[in-house]
């Protein structure tokens, strides 16, 4: 029975933050400049008569941007974990990579240099994250030992040129417009997520989930040691190269639509942690969680705390810096 | 029956071990002992698949393991590393669980029947009651003894460990190369340990093997000792060194 | 094991191409939802080369560019503005011809525009910056008439005041509105047809080193008061910095600052790193009011900016005083109000 009670826990822990999700989600749901009821949305979901314009919407603006709030929590905290899992550092993002900074100059030459519409910037963001980590897996051949240090430090590469490039781009922007836009992607928003943006990132999200879910038992052999790995049957090198992509695929989705959204792979997993003292898949699942209720909270209040949005990364820094600093204390 | 043929291996175009040759038999411990940097991990290194020996067979029943699959040789062979990688906070009854890996296809994850093997062996060491705690709460002691346990759960012919004994305290150490000794000897495992005490070796192993500057500088049984001859060997290697008997085996003084 | 990790790449590179097609197939059917047909009675060509038909008058209007919520007021519609953008307190033309618009619903700025709010208010019209194209096509997709505009340049703004005048049924309005702007910038040409240019330095807002390049509207609106923009050679930015040493070089015979600069007049005669510059030496620094609107920009009020250039810079053909008159004048004949003639300085 005691055995048993562990991975029963996990589940409780995983169904309570699923209930909790939902909770925040129908709040959010609820909350907007455009007034619409709970009883609205109860009839719209039943597919009973509104007015059309409630229902439109809801169905084009209000909706799908809960559920990317929620896509962009669980993907971010999910990649988040895995990545702490795979270059054993509980302080690992995706930026470790250079995904955030490939994708930031994607965004950057879409504004800064091409028409900057907001469907160029996030096909150059998603197409620049995955450059980004090509680039650094490609770099890591360099080397004879291919090791987790290798990878981290083709990671600073990649995201140094990035960081250069971007410079050079807001150097020769127009401060007014492109200046402030590449500033302001860089902050993160869910504000110009529609029905037809959730739906063309959402295969790629999928694919990538699906493929971590997959290798959920490897990416737990890949905490350990390249040597104990790879005396466990593991081909350390090629496992974590689709990891990384996997993620890769998962967070360049999410951010290409959302711009950077700092702190919450960080704080969903840790949080997780923290609940289940484990480092499992299920505990990467409930830092998903976790981190989907941060975002689906954190965007509410960005779009209802003030006439104009406010970039969701002011307030996830401002939930995921004191966090960070009780983390300092617990690990001494 | 593991056979090393005429291995050569290194780092960077360095080479570390050379003209490596010999031969272990199921049921027995064979120990490989020398100093800092003579050569000994990088011998198990090529041995775990982990790096490729730039010349050289190892032969298990008739095939090359350099030849085969990570997921098979893993199946044939284990290693229980010098001290183990874990960082975050995992269940004991897990750290025992991933051993199941190489039997796992390959977007499998491990079944109830193999929680029950792994909570079997956990029985079996005598640490069931710690089945849910925090692996990394246990002491030394205790986490390599669960590493042996995952090492167990792997299941393989020939196990492989790296100085099991280097965190361990007196009491700690005999009692983890007794468990060991135990699981080679009922299951007729090959066993291949690295280890820097000459003592133990003696004490527990049925064969020991000296690396000097890569290479094997003696091989012998520690059945039967000739005293002299191995006085001669080990005052090489550690300097000068006397030889006593005690209860029908040998101790190293100096 | 490789070749198979090959196949099964390739296998992934197909599955993520049929859900890449997929994907984009559902975005197209919700895209294709249902359009209303109804009867033509006006169509208007916007910035972003789309036609939007006007078939019924336009009540109210939702406005999301200072821009256009100025022009809204000059052609007479500041009832009909129902929402405009956020922080309307910035713009003191607002409180002085329109001070009701303070209190209106905001829908938020050119970055982070508010679909819902906008949306919220049910407008018989949007008009917003062509910079949010995403937005405009949402807002169409759930129903509603949007015009975008980017009255960037003279030309542009023209364009712009015909659009929102013909789609607001105030089309005599708007031409007047143009005609007087043309009939000044004429004015101004004949002027100082004869002159000689005089070398402008212009600082911009946040630093006084930042000055526009010759894409700039700012370069043509010195170039029409009868000046050279010393800074016409740069043309690869916007605004563009440089250093003390350039503009001792460039030696400017008038120094000009934008409306609204976080450093005073003062400040740059002041400063020693410029008293060898002739403007300084002959106190030829001038600053442009901003108590009522920014005429450094191309907004309906923007001939202000030329013609207050124009008496900086040529004071013995257009005075300061003339200048005046004519401010009085375009604000009493558009904007319905009279301001103090003696707030304007320079």
């Amino acid at each position: 029975m005691i055995k048993k009670s562990s991975n029963n826990n996990t589940y409780v822990q995983i169904y309570i933050g699923l209930l909790v999700m939902v909770i925040s989600l129908i709040i959010s749901i609820s909350i907007g400049r455009y007034p619409i009821s709970i009883k609205e949305i109860a009839k719209i979901v039943l597919g009973k008569e509104v007015s059309e314009l409630t229902q439109r919407v809801f169905l084009t603006l209000r909706l799908p941007r809960t559920l990317m709030a929620l896509l962009a929590g669980a993907g971010l905290s999910i990649s988040g974990s895995v990545y702490q899992t795979i270059f054993k550092n509980p302080l690992a993002t995706p930026d470790i990579i250079g995904i955030s900074s490939g994708a930031n100059l994607g965004a950057a030459v879409a504004i800064g240099l091409l028409s900057g519409r907001p469907i160029t910037v996030a096909i150059l963001a998603f197409i620049g994250g995955l450059l980004a980590v090509f680039g650094a897996l490609g770099l890591t051949r360099i080397t004879k030992n291919i090791g987790v240090t290798t990878f981290i430090l083709a990671g600073i590469v990649i995201g140094s040129i990035s960081q250069g490039l971007i410079m050079l781009i807001k150097f020769t922007a127009d401060p007014e417009r492109q200046l402030a836009s590449i500033e302001y992607w860089s902050m993160g928003s869910l504000a110009s997520v529609t029905d037809s943006k959730l739906l063309s990132i959402l295969p790629f999200f999928l694919l990538g989930i699906m493929g971590l879910y997959l290798l959920r038992w490897k990416i737990n052999i890949l905490s350990l040691s390249d040597q104990e790995g790879s005396s466990l049957g593991i081909r350390v090198n090629r496992i974590r190269i689709s990891v990384i992509i996997s993620a890769t695929l998962v967070v360049a989705s999410v951010v290409s639509v959302t711009g950077l959204i700092s702190f919450i792979g960080l704080i969903g997993p840790h949080i997780a942690r923290i609940i289940t003292k484990k480092n499992d898949f299920n505990t990467a699942i409930l830092g998903g969680i976790s981190g989907a209720i941060i975002i689906i909270i954190a965007d509410t209040l960005a779009r209802s705390l003030s006439s104009s949005e406010i970039p969701i990364s002011i307030l996830t820094t401002f939930i995921g810096a004191p966090f960070l600093a009780y983390l300092m204390r617990k690990i001494r | 029956m593991l056979r090393i043929e005429d291995i050569c291996a290194g780092y960077n175009g360095r080479t570390v071990i050379e003209d490596i040759n010999f031969v272990c038999r199921p049921g027995e411990l064979t120990a490989v002992l020398g100093l800092n940097g003579t050569g000994k991990t990088t011998l198990l290194n090529v041995l775990c698949g982990l790096l490729k020996p730039k010349k050289g067979k190892v032969i298990v029943n008739g095939h090359d393991i350099l030849k085969i699959s990570e997921r098979e040789r893993a199946r044939n062979i284990s290693l229980m590393p010098q001290r183990h990688s874990i960082i975050y906070d995992t269940k004991v009854i897990d750290v025992v669980l991933t051993g199941i890996t190489p039997h796992l296809a390959f977007f499998e994850t491990p079944s109830k029947t193999h929680k029950e093997a792994a909570e079997d062996i956990l029985r079996m060491l005598k640490m069931e009651q710690y089945s849910e705690k925090n692996f990394l709460e246990l002491s030394e002691g205790q986490k390599q003894l669960i590493i042996f346990g995952r090492t167990l759960l792997q299941n393989s012919e020939i196990m492989l460990f790296d100085e099991p004994d280097s965190s361990l305290d007196y009491r700690n150490k005999h009692m983890l190369i007794d468990k060991i000794k135990d699981v080679l000897s009922s299951d007729q495992k090959i066993g291949l340990v690295t280890l820097h005490d000459p003592n133990l070796a003696l004490c527990y192993c049925d064969n020991i093997i000296i690396i000097w500057e890569g290479t094997i500088y003696a091989k012998f049984p520690t059945k039967d000792l000739d005293v002299s001859y191995i006085n001669r060997i080990f005052s090489k290697l550690l300097g000068n060194v006397s030889i006593l008997c005690h209860k029908d085996k040998y101790v190293i003084a100096r | 094991m490789y070749k198979i990790c090959k196949g099964s790449m390739k296998l992934i590179l197909v599955l993520i191409l049929i859900i890449a097609l997929l994907g984009t197939a559902c975005s197209k059917t919700a895209q294709n939802d249902e359009q209303i047909e109804k009867p033509t009675s006006m169509v208007i060509k916007d910035h972003l080369g789309r036609e939007i038909e006007i078939d019924k008058p336009v009540e109210t209007i939702v406005s999301g560019y200072y821009i256009t919520t100025s022009l809204l007021i000059a052609l007479g519609l500041k009832d009909n503005i129902v929402g405009l953008e956020s922080k309307p307190e910035m713009r003191p033309i607002y409180s002085l011809a329109a001070p009701e618009l303070l209190d209106l619903p905001s829908v938020g700025t050119l970055k982070e525009f508010n679909i819902e709010a906008t949306v919220a208010l049910n407008p018989d019209l949007i008009i917003v910056s062509s910079r949010l194209k995403d937005s405009v096509e949402t807002m169409e997709k759930l129903g509603f008439k949007v015009i975008a505009v980017n009255p960037e340049d003279e030309q542009l703004l023209n364009e712009t005041i015909l659009m929102v005048g013909k789609a607001t049924n105030r089309t005599e309005v708007a031409e007047k509105l143009i005609e007087y702007n043309n009939n000044k910038a004429n004015m101004i040409k004949d002027l100082v047809k004869d002159k000689e240019r005089k070398d402008v330095y212009l600082g911009g807002n946040s630093n006084f080193l930042l000055t526009a390049s010759s894409k700039m509207y700012q370069n043509s609106l010195i170039e029409l008061a009868g000046g050279r923009n010393v800074a016409e050679d740069i043309d690869d930015t916007y605004w563009a910095e440089i250093s003390y040493e350039q503009l001792i070089i460039y030696n400017p015979d008038i120094i000009v600052g934008v409306p609204s600069t976080t450093y005073t007049k003062e400040d740059v005669l002041t400063d020693s790193r410029l008293v060898s510059l002739d403007a300084v030496k002959n106190k030829d620094v001038y600053f442009m009011p901003a108590n009522l609107e920014n005429w450094d920009s191309p907004i309906p009020s923007g001939i202000l900016g030329s013609l207050w250039m124009t008496s900086v810079l040529h004071e013995d053909v257009y005075s300061f005083d003339e200048f005046k008159e004519d401010a009085f004048e375009f604000y009493k004949e558009f904007y319905n109000i009279e301001i103090d003639k003696d707030e304007l300085s320079k």
